[in-house]
């Protein structure tokens, strides 16, 4: 069963012409390439391009990919960080001026109190475009540890550093991130559902 | 807890990667100090933030049609990687003129061949007379003193007569000839080899000849070349050049005088 390969053996069945297996590793893979260059771009044209432009990309250059070196997800969001510096240095003043989380703020609507819910998506937008106000290489790592959850050791292998300075580029990227949300609305202060950081 | 120790805590450790004793630390702290209260809600708020829109994102994928377009260029890729075990299919050559050109490219590509084959046969019509009046050149510059003089050889036979033309008519004209060289020529034709009958009579050849090429006549010219010797004197030298009839030298041959 293709669901039970691992990535690296999707991508070895893939390129040697096996159509199945690499529409099953897009499946598995598009989606958080498609976040990743939204959230770093926000700018859901930009990231369909991205998403497009890395898996033909790998479709065509897959053969170079070396496990030992890095596992295929970090390999991805490589390819999809300088494809979306290269979108993004055409359009990123524009994807600022069009305030990306609104387009998406209806799904965070929740059941629940309207007054929470109105907060919790000016907070999302708030956070979306405090996050895209970042320099880039401070951005990188917020998206990948705090958004997609990659340990330091991949968004290292992704951005290509080493792990110290992923952890002080996160460090100073929160400390940021705090006060450029200092002034935000106020929102609900339970800690009990802080994002949960890196695992080291 | 000190207000220092209370930061270093916030920026180090979320709240779930805290003990219990120390989580308790820092919220008395936060109830008794507004900066480091204000502080911790800053770091709430960014976390919380950061939650709510990885939640709210996390269900976003790439539209359908990218993933079209993505096979679309993995079918792509795949077939030209398996060209080769596919049937032989007739494409276009890359050399093929049609793909670079249109009918004027054509057009333009025969009016140039028409011009080509005209001038030459204008060229092959008109040998004769050029023939005659590259002839009569030995005389008119024997009477210049100046620049390369060509003389008849004197120690060859060097015969004024009459060209039969094929036609069957004749024309006059001064031609020097060699009749050595010139029958030799025409047996090395018959053998392929102008140049070993040329090296037989003391001549080095300038150029290899193919029977193609160097299958007419040859005329044996000399000519006064000017030499420089090692002491820097300048005088002049005779030599025997063996001319085709396309005017190309075939060997030369120095004088001693």
């Amino acid at each position: 069963m293709l669901t039970e390969q691992t990535d690296e053996q999707l991508l070895a069945l893939a390129m040697g012409g096996d159509e199945d297996a690499f529409t099953a590793l897009y499946r598995r893979r598009q989606g958080p390439v498609y976040r990743f260059a939204l959230h770093m771009s926000g700018s859901p044209q930009i990231a369909e391009e991205v998403t497009q432009d890395v898996f033909v990309f790998l479709s065509q250059r897959g053969r170079d990919f070396d496990a030992s070196r890095a596992p295929l997800s970090a390999y991805l969001f490589g390819v999809a960080r300088n494809y979306v510096r290269r979108a993004t240095e055409r359009s990123y003043s524009d994807a600022l001026r069009n305030i990306p989380a609104e387009e998406h703020a209806d799904s965070l609507i929740a059941d629940g109190d309207a007054v929470e819910d109105i907060a919790r998506g000016q907070l999302s937008s708030a956070i979306w475009k405090a996050v895209l106000s970042l320099p880039e290489h401070y951005r990188e790592v917020v998206v990948l540890c705090d958004l997609h959850e990659s340990s330091y050791a991949d968004a290292a292998l992704a951005v290509g550093c080493a792990i110290g300075t992923i952890r002080s580029r996160l460090h100073r990227a929160h400390e940021m991130l705090a006060k450029k949300l200092q002034h935000s609305a106020a929102v609900t202060t339970d800690t009990s559902g802080m994002a949960a950081r890196c695992p080291s | 807890m000190t207000c220092h120790e209370f930061a270093k805590q916030v920026e180090a450790f979320t709240p779930a990667e805290l003990s219990h004793s120390a989580r308790a630390e820092l919220l008395a702290h936060q109830r008794e100090c507004t900066a480091c209260n204000g502080l911790l809600q800053r770091k709430v708020i960014m976390l919380r933030g950061l939650q709510l829109l990885r939640s709210s994102t996390a269900s976003l994928e790439a539209p359908v049609d990218v993933e079209r377009n993505v096979l679309r260029a993995f079918r792509q890729g795949a077939a030209g990687s398996l060209a080769p075990e596919l049937p032989i299919v007739p494409q276009a050559n890359a050399f093929l003129p049609s793909r670079y050109l249109g009918w004027q490219g054509f057009a333009a590509a025969a009016a140039g061949l028409a011009l080509c084959l005209g001038l030459g046969l204008w060229f092959l019509l008109g040998s004769g007379k050029t023939a005659g009046q590259s002839a009569q050149r030995p005389t008119a510059s024997a009477q210049q003193p100046t620049g390369p003089s060509v003389e008849q050889p004197e120690h060859k036979v060097a015969e004024l007569r009459e060209v039969p033309t094929p036609a069957g008519g004749r024309r006059t004209g001064l031609t020097v000839v060699n009749p050595d060289v010139t029958s030799q020529s025409k047996a090395a034709d018959s053998s392929g080899s102008l140049v070993q009958a040329a090296q037989a009579q003391g001549y080095t050849p300038l150029m290899l000849c193919d029977p193609l090429s160097c299958s007419g006549d040859e005329q044996v010219v000399r000519l006064e070349l000017p030499a420089t010797s090692a002491d820097g004197s300048t005088a002049s030298q005779m030599a025997d050049v063996i001319v085709g009839d396309d005017g190309l030298v075939r060997a030369i041959r120095i004088v001693q005088q």
